[in-house]
């Protein structure tokens, strides 16, 4: 067995190295012919990333291991600070193996599949850069078991998310455009550019890692430690007992903001939506698969954490979960319906992965409410941490599946919405196939692993009703409904009943169709979790009750429903609501912006008085008072005599006051 | 060993006697330089004295030099003997014993409006030295300044002497006597706000007189001033000492801004300089201020660092003054052909590191701020002003950089340069600092 600093170093490392040739080269020459070897060396880079990352899935023993290296020690000082030890320190247990797995295999599948996509890019030096940046970004933030450490990969996502959003910055392609131009929202354009998606992807993100980062120090500096698990793990028990129930929730509140924002729960949803102005791939990898993951990701992370401190159940917690479930699940339902309403390919995805990202939220949430736990190999976890995960698994799978399978539609058919009937499918096989194998793993159709996974989800949330309130499983369940009726119409408006399409180029795509027919194939083979797993209690047996076959029964007639019918009479305003996105756009552009515009006035203003006091108001002061001074020169000595004379009485006077006043 | 008023005498003597010897074989050109020789022994004192004599005879030296860029006036040679004497004189004042007594204290009384006396006079006629028509005028209005000064300051030391023998209880007198004699001392410099004089005559004057005036003149009525209050303040209360301070301290104020900001619109240069002439006289009463606060302020090494620092600030800053005034003068009578020593004076009176103008503004903030909060607000005072300064010395600069001085005015011009550049070296103001301690045994 390879040791983990050697593996870990070539999981992490090799794509940032094998993607610097071609981000230098580019630099001084775009030629996408020429440059083709060291685009291959880029995606060899992430090639060795998932054959280390295989590696260390399979061979590494099934129980929590970590890796600890002396990084930083602030000795403890004479103002009462006791020292804190920082390591670089990563975990390989039950999620970060599988987790990483899944990451460095999609990033290389998506990467193969951009080898086609991005072949005529102006910008390829940047975007291999990034994106294989992202990848060890990410994959440092999985493997992480140092806040600390995992925070800088936690920026890399940032950074290299914004980067390959704005990758087409010059804003001159109306393809890549989310919404509609002309349009216009309270008089503000409701149409999103590429440069403008990416700021607002880092504006909203930043915003939420500011607080993230003051509760990581805050930890840090109240527990002594910024570890998940091992042997110097942060001690949540005491840490909770130190700062009492508001402190609590606050410090979680203020930690969780890194995760909201990064995993759009509402209302911080909207950069996402807009983020579909990035390349395909990029939406693939990053914005369904991986990097709107890492936050759930992180929340997981947190949960088994305070799980195996035996803190779970403190009252802050229990409060702060509370809060996270229902707004975990309001977004999936919000997320749905905004996929049911828009005609965008891409944003309809977006939408979904934003209601699958509540839905894991949401779910994760409840552990503290539900006592089970389960034990894989020498792993204990908590039912709701298990199943949340399993559902990123096939979410990740299936989505990046679909959004493949949109890119290659918008190559063919010219057009980022909806468009294509059933010659389109006839023409293109594979995707047809991948969009209709995606579309029923994740709806939660039975037989396949949606359902079985959806049920575990029933089981988790109905079994903590009677503490959380019915009103979460309520929107469980609207929330499935809608999930597996827009799965539907996706497919409907793009492969049966959708538009006919111009016979289009059609020139090559063979490597695309490769790429997601394998997405596809391996998500379809999800099935097998549930039976393999061996804890039959918390898939299975919740999938063979009588109450939710027939849940799933009601699904599949809706998917088939929607599938045949896909379009109907709007309730007009309603879809406006939704297909406006909630107005959160104009919410960030009237109202945040309009702040920032008070502000800058304000201090215009300001300096305006500044200048005028400076330039203006003193200098006349000082000449006038010295005109006065002067004033008093006549030239005239007996006019001198007497004011010298009235200055002696003046003082005279002064004096014999004092006098009076003291004498 | 000779006793140091027998030597001053002598001096005195000698030179009226040598500079009419001279005058009678027609050789009165030659009179400076036995005005410069017998000046010379006001140095053989005992070391603990002699920083001061130094800083005397260097002024006394540039006056004189000065004077020869005048070709001649119409005293033929006796001018350069009036300068030796008042520098002689000058150079004594420090060294009166002082006396304690009613009788003794007033014969000290005296003796030292008597040497204010003298000094007063002798400026009634260097202000004439080649008077023309014109400058008539000015020698008119700075004549009878002085006149009315000496009154003011004889009345106020004879009420302070009745206020000293009346001892404890005599509070009234005291404020009014001393009113008086600072009112005396600040017309006698040119201080605000009994300053009316000094534009009028620094503008129509002719530069060089103007510039005896601008130096010599100012050093004498401080000294005399801080010399008369250290026994009758060291014999009265707390009172008397705190109401002495803070007028003194706020004349010191409204000079230091009535100059400064009167300088900032003058148009001529000689004006301007006559502006700049009562701001220092601001800092040099500052300085007085805090010597005067002498008897309050107790034994102790606080104390003796306030008030050496304050002798040190107040003796550089008149050098300073003197210094620059008399070089300013001379370029100017030198038809404003200064170059770069024009930039050199101006940057010292700004008070700008490494300069000598920079050690003494220092040493008179240094010696505010150690008072305590009583001197403050004056410290803080004095660096605003000095920033308010900038401007005016910077356009007098350049307006009177045009070319490179030649001859006389030459020689003059560099030595007070070198007097500024002495700053540069930096063991040469701390040897004022420490020099300036065995000074002080010479106030209290």
């Amino acid at each position: 067995m390879l040791s983990a600093s050697i593996v870990l170093s070539l999981i992490l490392l090799s794509p940032v190295l094998l993607a610097a040739p071609i981000a230098v080269y580019w630099l001084t020459n775009q030629d996408a012919h020429r440059a083709k070897p060291l685009i291959y060396l880029a995606v060899i880079g992430l090639a060795i990333s998932a054959l280390s990352a295989t590696y260390m899935a399979l061979a590494y023993p099934m129980k929590t291991l970590t890796f600890s290296y002396p990084w930083i020690t602030i000795p403890p000082s004479a103002g009462g600070f006791n020292g804190i030890e920082i390591t670089v320190s990563f975990v390989v247990d039950f999620l970060s193996r599988f987790m990483g797995l899944l990451t460095a295999w999609l990033a290389f599948i998506i990467g193969v599949y951009s080898l086609e996509y991005m072949a005529e890019d102006y910008r390829l030096g940047w975007y291999w850069f990034f994106y294989n940046l992202f990848t060890a970004s990410m994959l440092l933030t999985v493997y992480s078991n140092n806040l600390l450490l995992m925070f800088i990969g936690w920026e890399g996502l940032g950074i290299s998310s914004w980067a390959l959003i704005g990758n087409w910055y010059k804003d001159d392609d109306e393809l890549t455009f989310v919404g509609k131009v002309g349009d216009l929202m309270f008089g503000r354009p409701a149409w999103t550019t590429p440069s403008y998606a990416a700021y607002r992807a880092i504006a909203t993100i930043r915003f939420g890692d500011m607080f993230m980062l003051g509760a990581i120090a805050a930890i840090g500096v109240l527990s002594h430690s910024l570890n998940f698990t091992g042997s110097g793990a942060v001690n949540w028990g005491s840490l909770f007992n130190m700062i009492g129930v508001a402190g609590t929730a606050a410090l979680l509140t203020l930690f969780l903001l890194g995760p909201f924002t990064k995993s759009a729960q509402f209302p911080f949803n909207d950069w996402l939506l807009t983020a579909m102005t990035g390349p395909t791939s990029v939406s693939a990898l990053l914005h369904s698969a991986t990097m709107v993951a890492a936050g759930v990701y992180i929340f997981m992370r947190l949960t088994l954490s305070i799980y195996d401190a035996g803190a779970l159940s403190a009252p802050g917690v229990l409060i702060t979960y509370l809060v996270v479930i229902y707004i975990g699940l309001l977004t999936a339902l919000l997320g749905s319906l905004l996929a049911l309403a828009v005609n965008e390919r891409k944003v309809i995805l977006a939408g979904s992965t934003m209601a699958s990202l509540g839905l894991m939220m949401g779910i994760t949430a409840v552990s503290p409410y539900i006592n089970s736990t389960v034990t894989i190999g020498s792993y204990i976890i908590p039912v709701a941490v298990l199943v949340a995960f399993l559902y990123l698994i096939i979410h990740a799978l299936s989505k990046a599946t679909l959004f493949l399978v949109s890119g290659h539609l918008i190559h063919e058919t010219g057009t980022r919405f909806n468009a294509g009937d059933f010659e389109l499918a006839k023409r293109m096989k594979p995707a047809f196939y991948s969009t209709i194998a995606a579309a029923i793993t994740l709806g939660g159709v039975p037989p396949l692993a949606g359902y079985w996974i959806h049920a575990g989800m029933d089981d988790v949330v109905s079994s903590a009703g009677q503490y959380v309130g019915w009103g979460a499983y309520a929107l469980l369940i609207l929330a499935s409904v809608v999930y597996v009726a827009f799965l539907a119409r996706f497919t409907s408006l793009n492969f049966i009943k959708g538009e006919r399409v111009k016979h289009a180029e059609g020139h090559g795509g063979l490597t695309m169709a490769i790429s997601y027919s394998i997405t596809a194939t391996v998500a379809l083979a999800t099935v097998a979790i549930p039976f393999t797993l061996g804890v039959p209690s918390v898939l299975i047996n919740p999938g063979l009750d009588a109450y939710v076959i027939g849940i799933g029964v009601v699904l599949w007639v809706i998917f088939i429903a929607v599938l045949i019918k896909p379009r109907s009479e709007s309730l007009s305003g309603l879809t406006n609501l939704f297909e406006r996105r909630y107005y959160i756009q104009a919410l960030m552009d009237i109202i945040l912006a309009g702040f920032g515009e008070a502000l800058s006035a304000f201090t215009y203003l300001i300096s305006r008085g500044i200048d005028a006091l400076f330039n203006n108001l003193l200098p006349s002061l000082f000449t006038g008072f010295s005109r006065i001074i002067r004033r008093v020169q006549v030239g005239l000595l007996d006019q001198y005599a007497r004011y010298i004379y009235i200055v002696v009485v003046v003082m005279l006077i002064i004096a014999l006051i004092l006098v009076i006043v003291y004498g | 060993m000779v006793e140091y008023l027998t030597l001053i005498l002598s001096s005195m003597i000698g030179v009226v006697v040598v500079t009419a010897a001279l005058m009678l074989v027609k050789k009165e050109d030659y009179a400076w330089i036995p005005a410069i020789l017998l000046l010379l022994p006001d140095l053989y004192t005992n070391i603990n004295y002699v920083i001061y004599p130094i800083l005397v005879d260097v002024v006394i030296i540039g006056n004189i030099l000065s004077l020869k860029v005048l070709e001649s006036s119409q005293y033929r040679g006796l001018d350069y003997a009036l300068m030796s004497i008042i520098g002689l004189v000058t150079s004594y004042v420090l060294y009166t014993p002082i006396s304690t007594g009613a009788v003794n204290l007033a014969v000290y009384f005296g003796f030292l409006l008597g040497l204010f006396m003298v000094v007063s006079v002798a400026s009634y006629f260097i202000i004439q030295i080649g008077a023309r028509p014109e400058n008539l005028d000015a020698a008119v209005k700075a004549i009878v300044a002085f006149v009315i000064a000496t009154v003011l300051f004889f009345t106020g030391s004879v009420i302070l002497l009745s206020s000293y023998i009346i001892g404890a209880s005599s509070l009234p007198l005291f404020i009014l006597g001393y009113t008086l004699v600072l009112l005396g001392v600040m017309l006698e410099i040119g201080a605000a706000p009994m300053h009316i004089w000094v534009p009028d005559v620094f503008t129509a004057g002719d530069p060089i007189p103007v510039s005896i005036l601008a130096s010599t003149v100012k050093i004498m009525p401080l000294m005399v001033l801080v010399k008369l209050m250290a026994p009758v303040l060291a014999n009265l209360g707390e009172a008397y000492v705190s109401f002495a301070y803070w007028l003194t301290a706020i004349m010191a104020a409204l000079s230091m801004i009535i100059g400064n900001v009167g300088a900032l619109t003058s148009r001529e240069s000689a004006r301007v300089l006559a502006y700049s002439s009562i701001a220092n006289m601001g800092y040099v009463l500052a300085a007085a201020a805090v010597l005067i606060n002498e008897s309050a302020l107790g034994k102790g090494q606080q104390a003796s660092q306030v008030l050496i620092y304050a002798l040190a600030g107040l003796i550089t800053q008149l050098l300073v003054n003197a210094a620059g005034k008399i070089g300013y003068f001379t370029i100017i009578k030198g038809g404003g052909k200064g170059s770069v020593y024009s930039y050199l004076f101006g940057l010292s009176f700004i008070g700008t590191p490494p300069l000598l103008g920079f050690w003494s503004k220092l040493f008179i903030i240094l010696s505010l701020i150690y008072l305590g909060p009583a001197g403050l607000w004056l410290a803080i005072f004095l660096v605003a002003n000095s920033v308010i300064s900038i401007p005016y010395y910077i356009r007098v600069s350049r307006e009177l950089s045009a070319r490179a001085p030649l001859g006389i005015t030459l020689y003059t011009v560099l030595l007070m340069s070198i007097i500024m550049l002495l700053g540069v070296i930096i063991p040469i103001p701390a040897m004022v600092v420490s020099l300036s301690r065995g000074l002080l045994s010479y106030i209290a």
